[in-house]
């Protein structure tokens, strides 16, 4: 446990954050021997060149691609990188590994994730029915899988309305050009249906936790959004501590029997002076390293949970009044990196020189960046951590 | 604008920098290997001729995709001569 | 000197969109089908060509058989003719022990041909010639009516019989699929069907025996067959209080998911195709459940057609020419179909294209579904967004806007699949023949199943005017319709 091997996903913190670069420094809080494999669908995410990033980065293909190829990818990661634990951050990405928990035992990774069923009840367009189930309220909620049905929803729900993808992207919209817009390319990128969900007016409260796969709560913390960016995206928030949300979120996921970390997106409808429930996330939000600020380290209560015999005791609350605000800064890289990144297969089997010729000389790479066949050991990583 | 083909900075494995525009390129074993041979200062004709004795292609096919990459090289911002 | 294997020159701007060369995985490929290699079946049949693997075929419709009756004590398959009629292929259901199912005179002759007695036909479809009923009648076939235009003609069919006919009512029904299929048969949920329960009590010579549902084709959820299967079994206890009489057998239809894959369906079908036991578990635990104590269950009959053939197609075609296809760059995310920005233009505003040797008049489900594109030979380079077009002189005619594929070059041939399903029975003739269509049996011979077309089978059934006989030569206009001009 003093050098857990430990792979994450999705290192990007631009406009839209991923949660993975967070866990990543979470992580590092408890483990400060953890090796880190990170996991990435783009050589430019931020993550990746962060200070505290981890030791070393694969590019993977997209889940949509499939088992075979995710697995494929997996194994030859695997020959140059063990691991022993996984923590998938991406909503489509956790949807395919919920059928592969198999072929994950068979090599030796441990996870924690809910099974296929816990996955599909709180899934977008299934929400009104787990709403249903735990007498907690919900806004119209409705899957659409064409333009037409898009339409005839709109002019049932009226403008504006937010427009939003099986497994990632929201969108408020106010016209039908935009509704057509948003749609169609929701379809293209995720697939169908698009979901649309009535607006709903109020505040936002966000809640992070983890289930215990048994109905229980490990570890819940709640917060009021202070900042919300254009997109929706809290960039600013301060803990709170409400009964009636506290009960709200313990319905969920004892309806659910919720199996690992969870976000809960709420809102108080100003309307009918209560929470209502907008979505439910299978993973931790992008602002899980908070709570780690304050002591209370859900990522590293995680990894305790995927070592099968252990069961962490129940993390304490989170004392209202904490808050955050994002902060945004520049990571520097150098086209090397990207160069190891973005080179592609056809190479594997070559004998390559990395310096770029004619590159002016320039300052060391820091680490190297593994891009499948060679390079970057254990060791490296940790030359570099300790160069930091 | 373009930039000269010897101005280009690349590596073995295909990635290619674009010092002046700061574009990536990436390239592939072959077209690496036209980019080399037209580096080295071969005309067209030779380096298409250098490409078919190298690999395991007939002349029409080679011919056909070696004026589609130029092509494409062309329309990306390098220049060709 | 010894030459190296090539790929087809490349160059990808890495920019604007992600950089990750891994991102479509893999290119797999398709050498070789049950055994037998995919260059020699095209170079002994020509290309393009039709493969059926009769293995597939069976182990399938016995994974099916076997996923119900291990449930349920009474089932019986009826093979969904215009899925695909080739007659070996009905042959090998029939073999296996499937009955027909039918929807038209058509395909009521051919399952007759087909050795199958008229008992053993389920006569389904909203348009049945009075003949083709009276034949039914007499030959004592499962009808399935439609509408009661159907059931008066029947009506007056039987009238003056000595004994009673047997026949279903197809019902739809509201089962959560996102459409209904309103266009068949009686209103299930808001009364109609037991309104013509009650007529049909009234009619002379006329006995209920059976409810019918299909909701639909491609259903990927299993639960809509779990509300089919209830509200099936409701209106039989409600049909049975009206007077009908006991309802001796449930018909669910078809329309379980093969191993297709949708058009905007984000993973892919191993992931999202529901096993057929999942089917089986929903329809046969709900039946079970909710059946009146004491009384015998029904016959559940089922009339799966996509589920057991589509996988066990291939269509083999060829490279014949390498394109380039430049895109306006707002059609971009328009033209991807898996997954976030995997269709970005790498090579700035174009795409690589193929031409293939076959075109969507063989391949009609290509508007609803992509059929995986595998190259016949093992590729190393990695998969780039590429269209593949088919050969018909028609901008439509694009097989699939964006197949991951590797670099390919005329003469290599490529495999489709699944393609088993509706593509051949729904294929038109046009600008050139239909391919030939083999099946390789369990011992891996290959059996032409249906001969490619030529110029006398196009031809057979048209006749030239007498007037117009004589003359074969191109004339010359004549001067003065030029002048008109
Ligand atoms: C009445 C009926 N039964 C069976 C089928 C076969 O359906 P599937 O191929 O989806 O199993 C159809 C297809 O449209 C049908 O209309």
């Amino acid at each position: 446990m003093h050098s857990p091997r430990i792979a994450v996903s999705g290192l990007h913190r631009g406009e839209n954050p991923q949660p993975g670069a967070s866990i990543v420094r979470s992580l590092r809080r408890r483990f400060p021997n953890a090796f880190i494999v990170g996991l990435v669908y783009d050589a430019l995410e931020s993550g990746i060149y962060a200070e505290d990033g981890p030791d070393v980065v694969y590019p993977m293909p997209y889940p949509t691609s499939g088992a075979t190829a995710f697995l494929q990818r997996l194994d030859s990661i695997l020959e140059k990188s063990p691991v022993d634990y996984l923590i998938p951050t991406l909503d489509a990405e956790i949807e395919l590994l919920v059928h592969l928990e198999e072929a994950l035992t068979e090599r030796g990774l441990r996870t924690y994730l809910p099974d296929k069923e816990m996955l599909s009840h709180r899934a977008k367009n299934h929400l009104p029915e787990l709403a249903k189930t735990c007498g907690v309220a919900v806004p119209d909620t409705r899957p659409v899988y064409d333009i037409a049905e898009a339409l005839a929803v709109a002019a049932e729900c009226g403008y504006p309305l937010m427009v939003k993808g099986q497994y990632y992207d929201a969108k408020m919209v106010s016209t039908e050009q935009a509704l057509f817009a948003a749609v169609f390319k929701l379809f293209s990128e995720w697939g169908a249906p698009a979901i649309l969900q009535r607006c709903v007016r109020g505040p936002e409260f966000n809640a992070l936790g983890l289930g215990d796969g048994e109905g229980g709560i490990v570890g819940l913390c709640t917060i009021r959004k202070t900042i919300i960016s254009n997109q929706g995206k809290g960039l600013g928030g301060i803990t709170v501590l409400d009964p009636r949300l506290d009960e709200f979120c313990t319905r969920l996921i004892r309806a659910l029997r919720w199996r690992g970390p969870f976000e809960i997106e709420a809102m108080l409808d100003e309307a009918r002076g209560e929470y209502v429930l907008i979505e439910i996330n299978p993973r931790f939000p992008a602002w899980v390293d908070f709570p780690s600020m304050l002591g209370i380290n859900f990522p590293a209560a995680l990894v305790q949970m995927m070592d099968v015999d252990r069961k962490p005791a129940p993390l304490p609350r989170c004392a209202p009044g904490h808050f955050y605000v994002r902060h945004q800064v520049e990571v520097a890289g150098h086209i090397e990196q990207l160069a190891a990144l973005s080179t592609s297969a056809d190479f594997e089997a070559l004998d390559m020189a990395r310096s770029l010729e004619g590159a002016a000389p320039s300052a060391p790479t820091p680490f190297p960046i593994e891009m499948g066949d060679d390079g970057a050991s254990p060791s490296n990583g940790s030359a570099r951590r300790h160069a930091h | 604008m373009s930039t000269p083909l010897s101005d280009l900075m690349l590596n073995d494995r295909g990635f290619v920098f674009d010092p002046a525009s700061g574009e990536t390129f990436q390239l592939n074993p072959t077209g690496l290997r036209i980019v080399r041979l037209l580096q080295s200062g071969l005309s067209h004709d030779a380096a298409l001729t250098q490409m078919v004795s190298e690999f395991e292609v007939d002349e029409h096919t080679a011919q056909r995709d070696f004026s589609d990459f130029l092509e494409n090289a062309v329309r990306l911002g390098w220049r060709i001569e | 000197m010894n030459r190296l294997p090539y790929i087809r020159p490349n160059i990808q701007r890495l920019q604007a969109g992600p950089v990750n060369p891994f991102r479509l995985g893999s290119s797999p490929s398709c050498v070789e089908i049950d055994g037998v290699p995919v260059a020699e079946l095209a170079r002994n049949y020509g290309s393009p060509l039709f493969v059926f693997s009769e293995k597939a075929l069976r182990e399938k419709y016995r994974e099916a058989h076997r996923a119900f009756s291990r449930r349920y004590p009474d089932v019986q398959f009826a093979w969904s003719y215009k899925t695909n009629y080739l007659n070996a292929i009905c042959r090998v259901f029939h073999q296996e022990g499937s009955i027909a199912e039918v929807v038209s005179g058509f395909e009521y002759e051919k399952a007759r041909r087909n050795g199958v007695d008229g008992s053993k036909i389920i006569f389904n479809g909203p348009h049945k010639e009075r003949a083709d009923l009276e034949r039914a009648v007499n030959e004592r076939a499962m009808i399935q009516v439609d509408n009661i235009d159907e059931l008066l003609t029947l009506a007056s069919i039987v009238r003056d019989r000595t004994e009673p006919v047997s026949i279903a009512l197809r019902v739809h029904l509201q089962t959560g699929t996102h459409t209904v299929w309103s266009k068949f048969g009686f209103n299930g949920d808001d009364g109609e069907v037991l309104q013509i329960i009650r007529r049909i009590t009234t009619l002379h010579n006329l006995r209920l025996q059976g409810l019918h549902c299909h909701v639909g084709t491609f259903i990927l959820d299993p639960e809509n067959y779990r509300v089919a299967a209830r509200r099936l079994v409701e209106l039989a206890i409600e049909a049975e209080k009206i007077g009908a009489g006991q309802i001796r057998y449930l018909n669910l239809g078809g329309g379980f998911a093969s191993h297709a894959r949708l058009h905007y369906q984000y993973l892919p079908p191993e992931q999202t195709t529901p096993s057929l036991d999942r089917y089986a578990e929903a329809i046969c635990e709900t039946i079970i459940g909710l059946w009146p104590a004491g009384r015998d269950l029904p016959r559940l009959y089922l009339e799966t057609g996509r589920a057991l053939v589509d996988d066990a197609g291939y269509l083999i075609s060829s490279v014949v020419a390498v394109k380039k296809r430049h895109l306006p760059s707002q059609m971009q995310t328009a033209m991807a179909a898996y997954g976030k920005s995997a269709a970005v233009m790498p090579q700035g505003n174009s795409r690589h294209a193929l031409v293939l040797d076959a075109g969507i008049n063989l391949l009609y489900t290509t508007a609803w579904y992509q059929p995986k594109i595998l190259p016949a030979r093992p590729c190393l380079d990695t998969p780039e967004p590429t269209t593949v077009f088919g050969c018909l002189c028609m901008n439509i005619d694009v097989i699939r806007e964006d197949a991951p594929l590797p670099s390919l070059t005329t003469g290599d041939q490529v495999v489709l699949h699944p393609v088993g399903a509706y593509n051949i029975t729904q294929s038109m003739q046009f600008i050139t023949y239909r391919p030939a269509v083999v099946m390789i049996d369990s011992e891996r011979k290959v059996h032409v199943i249906r001969r490619r077309e030529n110029l006398d089978y196009v031809q057979e059934l048209e006749a030239i005017p007498e007037h117009l006989a004589t003359r074969t030569a191109v004339s010359r206009p004549e001067p003065h319709i030029l002048a008109v001009a």
